[in-house]
């Protein structure tokens, strides 16, 4: 359903026939065309034609058609300077604006009493005359406002300069660290080799033996005794998970319901919850109710006991005094040569290895040292000397683990200064971390650049979760300016009865880092208005240019 | 067990309405006796059951003689020491409508019953009497002879009356002998006789009457329980049952507001459609079904009864809980009404025919009074708009989208704490800053004053109230405290003659700052609505004004409100202004008080389907100023949904968009294209045809005829429209709609009854002239059937601007569509809109005529209509008529010309037209329309002129 005026149908080249339609050629030139935009003068010369065409070429009407205050031509090009063709798409009045920027507004806007402050004029209120031309206090104060935000520009960018300055040294420092780094990690990667073979030697020493002891009913009982356990903890914190939710659906419950929804389910769920977690009290008075707590608490198990049970190596105690006999052999006698290990040249270490295996192995032969020193294979249940293989082993791979972290996030970090993320020239990178916050309505609002978002509470201390940072305007190409005029933090904690919060943050240029306004237009979905000096783009760049133009277009 | 709890309420809320929080029937104790009745009366063999109540001689009413009225003494069988008297009115105006009454006379209790609905439902609360009726009497019988063929026929024993139109029984009251007045009685009296439990029949003591064949008597007579709540019932039983039945009709219509077809299907019966009897009992219903009796948030107890032959209205005064089972069989429908409480007062409409019982019943009850102009575009509503910012966002964004507005509204969150008047400053720091920006565009907005009034000391509207000693009281006399939005509330009763000053105060510039001129009202939640009440309301033993329980009453308090809300706007300008208060709920008579709407609808297919009838329901009762909410108020819509609900809306007399806080925005400028497309074009149509809709709430002004029209009431002989209840016309414009309601439909069928040739709005595709037929008519997504019916002239205007007050001086279009006689006739109404000038006569009132005139001519004319219609004092020339004396024409557009005209001239000029080939409106082909286009004729609105086709 087009909303075009009803049925335009085309008078067109009959009314060329009509002789009242006919002869009128009074000369005119476009700049004397009411409402005309300029850009159009020259579509609407006279030439030497009676009719004039319209724009789209779907018909001719004689001259005096033109802004007789009736539509003639489908794209309304016939009433520039009328409201006659209101609702046709596009049709619009050009105001002059003389002392000010020059305006556009729709066709509708035409003598309909308003005097449109994008026509400060007042050209187009022409037929009452009603609207006086303020071009020169409009114009007057919009440069001056203009002015105003070029300072703030100015001033802004400045600090946003410190941002890029900072981003770059972070740039080379995170290159140098990189540097620093891989080396490292290349020498870490064949000690952790080393480790790793001399431990697989250590072990499968005290297998044999634990074979054997593993037969005894004694351990085939604590077996199935650590088995009830683990099943026990298992459906525990399978119960607490459940607890848990029930709990948070409950304080959702509690902090989110509309206290004055008629519905009072709701309002006993939320009483009977406030009173399971602070029974009224009864006869008793304060002191005995914690008391009976504190006993309680006497008698129950902590989880730090229950892990030490739990993780207690069944198998190291089955072989606690055979280590006890072995462990000075070990200690004295081939542990020189698994010392020797720490030693050996990584160019000599695989024939060092055969060597220092053979010799173990006659030492045994002779008897110079007991079996158990022969593998570092077994499970952790070995004796000490296998277990501080583990741990040479252990701590040194969480050594190498770290060190690629480092060099991973390095890397990560450095992508995104270089990339993206952090703005047209790194300059985000700055206000990592950073948080602004505002106090609105019974709440304060804080977001954490590329952290988190939330609102506490005024009146307790309770928070929410808004939601972490996800993306950048997901609706604007990656790099733009655009790109960079929003933030999203999303999945922030569940509403009851609602969505997953969530929060848009709506960036401008700004002198100083803030939280202007906040605003909640959809249930738990919140809108926030952040400046930023990391918008001031230097005004000289083509970004000065094209904000100026902005500007115009907004004016218009 | 808390956990279960929980999870069963999240499934709840995901079904509808919690049926349980609202009684059915067997659960009053006085609907469970009164339905008892009808009972017994099935089960007794035929002829078997004979009323027990039985009249004397007539007198002249005492205090009415020389005039239509007299009165008869009643008396049971059952108690023949309880005596009743009968009083029959006839009134002097609607062409011979009766008003019957009975009640219970010279009672030994304290007790009377309630007999003030009148005073809050009629204009005159005791209507002059005709002086031409006559009644001549026998024993047996007395008979009333007046109007225009009319007569009353009453049968003194056993009682029964029937009104005859021409010898034909029309409406007979007690034709099943279901009356029956349950008589005070003191509860210590009664105890002696042994009540038994519920539901169980006394047990006879020697020497009673048997009266167990016709009354039931039960524990709950004197005080009641019903889930957690204790009614202590002091009047004891006083319920009221009557029925009437409607011989020679196969439809009623009425009973209002009900999520039920427009036909009312039966309630008891083999054809039982619903299990429970239409209730009319206003309560805030939490999602509502699209297909149910229960009770919603308005009730009007007005039935019509209709066949192709004639036409019947009947008017209960009755604003207690009542309850009404439907029956159809072979020859007749019967009715049969159980009310808690009040006198029976019942108006017989004799029609003959639907237009005559919209008069009729405006001449009791009122008309629609002309809202403000602006009140009848487009409104922008959401639950809640938060701020300041948020509101000139929607503003701003809305002329951004060149979409038209006129009214944003702000519901409760406005308000601190609920604190109605009392704006939240954290969000709205400068309402006024605020209201003057909204009004420089020519807009308005409207602010939600519910009811419940938060009971702390720092608010100013609670002491007041307090202080005046004007708050609904508890049985015991305290003041009634409840539950609602605010928290603990109290409740003004408006029944009290001292609220009225009060409040009127209360929003004099003066005293509420915060306001201004473009600022009007929302009065929502007025059943009223008690969250931890009696069926989410207030207890039925709390006290009014006189003493009064609000059992009595309980139907008029949303009016009450109303009323004093909507006096008070008027009052705060001078000159007045014309008033804009929405209410949720009502009663007969609100619509002289504002607008209505359907309350909280579901977005989904079944309530934006179930709408048409429940607005159309709502129409022929008077209450004409309504419509849902666009979009359904609680979930999210599918863009198609929301699409078809614009185009409903769009032609319902009262056009909001609204949605509940848990939903998703939707204000049209969100959509991408097409959708914001479609949106943007329909609300624009609606502003396109805002003149129309003028005339027909001018119309409705005058006649009291309803604005949207359903087929039977427009073609009353057709009995193929008489169940069609999903299209309609709009007043007496000749324009035909209807909504397109069903998912993914391409094409719609719509019926027209009447042998004219009908033009597709938006295409002027004709269909020809032919007797009773269905089209079929394609329906994409942007179209819905919209069609001219031959020989209608539309004034509209084409030039939409940002609000509507801004259209008043742009020129008009006239479309004249032909019937098959090549004839068309239509009106255009103005004024300024806003004030009270009209009623002095500063108004254009026109008449448009297009009068075929040679082999292929004719006339279009216009003529002051003022005169024709017999107005007296109202010239042409008058104050408003040259303020907008520079109006003009600017385009005839004449559908189902078939030839092209020689000339068009007007005063002997030639004019500049144009000619499409097309049918004619006397042929018999489909097609595009013959279209004669004029441009500029240089007429203009106010004056009379010519146009000449030849």
């Amino acid at each position: 359903m087009r909303a075009a005026p009803v049925p335009v149908e085309l008078l067109g080249a009959l009314l060329l026939l009509l002789p009242s339609a006919l002869g009128d050629t009074k000369p005119l030139t476009p700049a004397s065309i009411r409402g005309l935009n300029p850009a159009l003068y020259d579509r609407y010369e006279p030439g030497s034609g009676v009719a004039f065409t319209c724009l789209d070429g779907s018909r001719s009407i004689p001259w005096s058609a033109l802004n007789d205050d009736y539509c003639d031509c489908p794209d309304g090009s016939d009433e520039p300077g009328t409201s006659a063709c209101e609702g046709v798409v596009g049709a619009t009045f050009y105001c002059k604006n003389e002392g000010h920027i020059p305006g556009v507004i729709l066709s509708s806007r035409v003598n309909d009493g308003i005097c449109d402050p994008e026509c400060c004029d007042g050209s187009d209120e022409w037929a009452s005359g009603a609207c006086p031309n303020r071009c020169f206090e409009i114009g007057k104060e919009y440069r001056a406002q203009r002015e105003a935000e070029l300072k703030t520009r100015k001033t802004g960018a400045k600090i946003r300069g410190t941002y890029v300055k900072w981003a770059t040294g972070e740039r080379k420092r995170l290159e140098d660290e990189l540097e620093k780094k891989r080396a490292e990690v290349l020498q870490r990667e064949v000690e952790v080799e080393r480790a790793r073979i001399a431990l697989e030697r250590t072990e499968a020493r005290s297998k044999e033996e634990l074979e054997k002891r593993k037969g005894s009913p004694l351990y085939t009982t604590l077996l199935t005794h650590r088995s009830a356990l683990t099943r026990l903890r298992a459906r525990t914190s399978r119960l607490e998970k459940e607890l848990e939710a029930l709990h948070n659906i409950l304080d959702e419950l509690s902090k989110g319901y509309n206290p004055n929804y008629q519905d009072m389910a709701v309002k006993a769920a939320v009483v009977g919850y406030g009173e399971l977690l602070n029974p009224p009290q009864a006869d008793g008075t304060d002191g005995t109710d914690v008391k009976v707590e504190e006993g309680s608490e006497q008698v129950g198990i902590e989880d730090r006991e229950l892990d030490e049970l739990e993780r207690k190596d069944l198998e190291g105690v089955l072989l606690a005094d055979l280590e006890g006999m072995e462990t000075e052999a070990v200690d004295n006698e081939a542990g020189l040569l698994w010392k020797i290990d720490e030693y050996i040249p990584d160019a000599l270490y695989d024939s060092w290895e055969t060597v220092r295996d053979l010799a173990i192995e006659w030492m045994i032969k002779l008897g110079i040292v007991g079996k158990g020193a022969k593998s570092g294979g077994a499970t952790t249940s070995d004796g000490p000397h296998v277990a501080a293989a583990k741990e040479a082993h252990r701590e040194l791979s969480n050594q190498l683990n770290r060190l690629n972290n480092d060099v991973r996030s390095a890397q990560e970090t450095w992508a995104k200064l270089s990339g993206n993320e952090f703005g047209r020239d790194g300059e985000w990178k700055k206000l990592d971390g950073t948080c602004v916050d505002k106090v609105s309505g019974d709440y304060t609002y804080e977001v954490c650049f590329f952290g988190r978002a939330t609102q506490r509470s005024n009146k307790d201390s309770s928070s929410n979760f808004l939601g972490s940072f996800t993306s950048w305007n997901p609706h604007a190409q990656a790099g733009t300016d655009e790109y960079y005029t929003q933030q999203l933090y999303l999945n922030g904690a569940k509403c009851w009865n609602g969505p997953m919060r969530s929060a848009t943050v709506d960036l401008s240029c700004g002198t100083t880092n803030a939280l202007l306004s906040v605003s909640e237009p959809e249930k738990c979905e919140y809108r926030f208005k952040v400046t930023s000096p990391a918008l001031c783009y230097p005004v000289e760049e083509g970004g000065g240019a094209s904000s100026g133009a902005a500007g115009v277009k907004a004016e218009l | 067990m808390r956990f279960l709890l929980l999870l069963s309420l999240g499934i709840a809320a995901v079904l509808a309405v919690k049926q349980e929080d609202f009684k059915q029937c067997s659960q009053s104790s006085f609907c469970r006796r009164l339905k008892a009745i009808a009972s017994r009366q099935e089960a007794a063999p035929k002829g078997a059951f004979v009323s027990p109540y039985s009249l004397g001689s007539p007198i002249d009413t005492p205090g009415a003689s020389d005039a239509s009225s007299w009165t008869w003494p009643m008396r049971s069988s059952l108690y023949p020491e309880i005596q009743f008297d009968l009083r029959v009115d006839v009134l002097e105006q609607g062409d011979g409508i009766v008003r019957v009454r009975v009640d219970e006379v010279g009672s030994k209790t304290p007790f009377r019953r309630y007999n003030e609905t009148a005073k809050w439902v009629l204009l005159d609360e005791s209507p002059r009497l005709s002086s031409s009726a006559k009644l001549s009497s026998t024993s047996d019988r007395s008979t009333i002879s007046y109007g225009a063929g009319l007569s009353l026929e009453i049968q003194h024993s056993p009682f029964r009356i029937t009104q005859l139109r021409d010898g034909r029984p029309e409406i007979v009251l007690n034709d099943r002998s279901l009356f029956h007045m349950e008589h005070f009685r003191i509860k210590e009296q009664e105890s002696a006789e042994e009540l038994l439990g519920e539901g169980a029949q006394t047990v006879l003591k020697g020497g009673e009457l048997d009266r167990s064949w016709f009354e039931e008597t039960d524990a709950d007579m004197f005080e009641e329980h019903w889930k957690k709540w204790r009614d202590s019932k002091p009047k004891g039983p006083e319920g009221l049952s009557i029925d009437l039945s409607f011989p020679g009709v196969q439809h009623i219509y009425g009973l209002p507001e009900h999520a039920s077809p427009l036909s009312l299907p039966d309630t008891v019966g083999p054809n039982a459609h619903y299990t429970e009897p239409y209730r009319l009992f206003n309560v805030d219903i939490f999602e509502y079904l699209a297909d149910s009796p229960m009770s919603l948030y308005g009730a009007i107890p007005l039935l019509h009864a209709h066949s192709s032959k004639h036409s019947v209205g009947v008017l209960d005064l009755v604003a207690s809980d009542t309850w009404v089972d439907v029956l159809h069989t072979s020859d007749a429908v019967h009715t049969h009404w159980m009310s808690e409480s009040g006198i029976l007062d019942l108006l017989f409409l004799p029609g003959p025919r639907p237009d005559d019982l919209f008069s009729q019943y405006a001449l009791l009850t009122g008309p629609t009074p002309l809202p403000p102009q602006w009140s009848t575009a487009y409104h922008q509503c959401r639950w809640n708009y938060i701020d300041e910012d948020d509101v000139l966002e929607v503003d701003q964004k809305f002329d951004e989208a060149d979409i038209p507005l006129d009214v944003t509204w702000l519901d409760i969150e406005y308000a601190e704490e609920h604190r109605y008047f009392h704006w939240d400053q954290k969000y709205f720091a400068d309402p006024v800053r605020m209201l003057d920006k909204v009004a420089d565009k020519g807009r308005k907005m409207v602010a939600i004053i519910d009811p419940h009034i938060k009971r702390v000391d720092s608010f100013r509207i609670y002491t007041d109230a307090r202080d005046l000693d004007i708050l609904i009281k508890k049985s015991d006399g305290s003041n009634f405290e409840g539950w609602c939005w605010t928290g603990n509330s109290v409740w003004v009763d408006f029944f009290n003659p001292k609220s009225w000053d009060w409040w009127t105060r209360m929003f004099q510039f003066s005293t509420w700052k915060e306001s201004s001129p473009a600022l009007f009202i929302w009065n929502d939640m007025n059943e009223p609505s008690v969250f931890d009440g009696p069926e989410i309301s207030v207890p039925r033993d709390t006290i009014h004004h006189g003493g009064w329980e609000n059992r009595d009453l309980h139907n008029i308090n949303g009016m009450a409100f109303h009323n004093q809300t909507a006096q008070a706007l008027i009052a705060r300008e001078t000159p007045n202004k014309r008033p804009f208060v929405l209410s949720r709920s009502f009663f007969a008579g609100s619509q002289r008080y504002g607008a209505i709407w359907t309350g909280d609808n579901n977005a989904d297919w079944e309530h934006l389907h179930g709408q048409t009838a429940m607005i159309l329901s709502n129409n022929i009762a008077g209450m004409s100023f309504c419509g849902a909410d666009v979009g359904g108020f609680f979930g999210n819509p599918s863009t198609e949904l929301l699409v078809r609900w614009y185009q409903a809306g769009a032609f319902a007399p009262f056009f909001r968009a609204h949605a509940h806080i848990d939903t998703r925005r939707r204000e049209p400028y969100l959509f991408d294209e097409p959708i914001r497309g479609y949106i943007r074009d329909i609300i624009r149509l609606r502003y396109q045809m805002l003149p129309v809709w003028y005339n027909a709430f001018h119309d409705a002004s005058v006649t009291g005829t309803a604005i949207l029209r359903p087929q039977y009431a427009v073609f009353p002989d057709d009995e193929r429209g008489f169940a069609i209840d999903d299209q309609y016309y709009i007043g007496s414009e000749g324009l035909l709609v209807k909504p397109v309601t069903v998912q993914g439909a391409t094409t719609t069928q719509v019926y027209l009854s009447d042998n004219q040739p009908y033009y597709d709005y938006f295409s002027h595709r004709l269909y020809p002239a032919a007797s009773s037929r269905t089209i079929t008519m394609d329906t994409p997504l942007d179209k819905f059937p919209v069609l001219i019916r031959g020989g209608s002239i539309l004034p509209i205007r084409q030039r939409v601007r940002r609000a509507s007050p801004l259209m008043w001086q742009d020129p008009f279009t006239l479309i004249v569509a032909l019937a098959k006689d090549g004839s068309a006739r239509g009106q255009l109404y103005l004024d300024d809109g806003v004030g009270y000038g009209h009623e002095r006569g500063e108004l254009v009132w026109r008449d448009l005529t297009f009068t075929p005139k040679g082999k292929n001519g004719g006339l279009l004319s216009s003529s002051n209509k003022v005169h024709s219609e017999g107005l007296v004092g109202v010239a042409e020339v008058n104050a408003w008529a040259q303020v907008i004396g520079h109006v003009k024409v600017e385009k005839v557009v004449i559908l189902g010309v078939d030839k092209k005209p020689a000339s068009v001239k007007a005063g002997g000029v030639d004019l500049q037209w144009h000619y499409d080939e097309g049918v004619g409106a006397k042929g018999k082909k489909e097609g595009g329309a013959g279209k004669l286009v004029i441009k500029n004729p240089g007429v203009s609105v106010v004056e009379s002129w010519e146009i000449e086709v030849a």
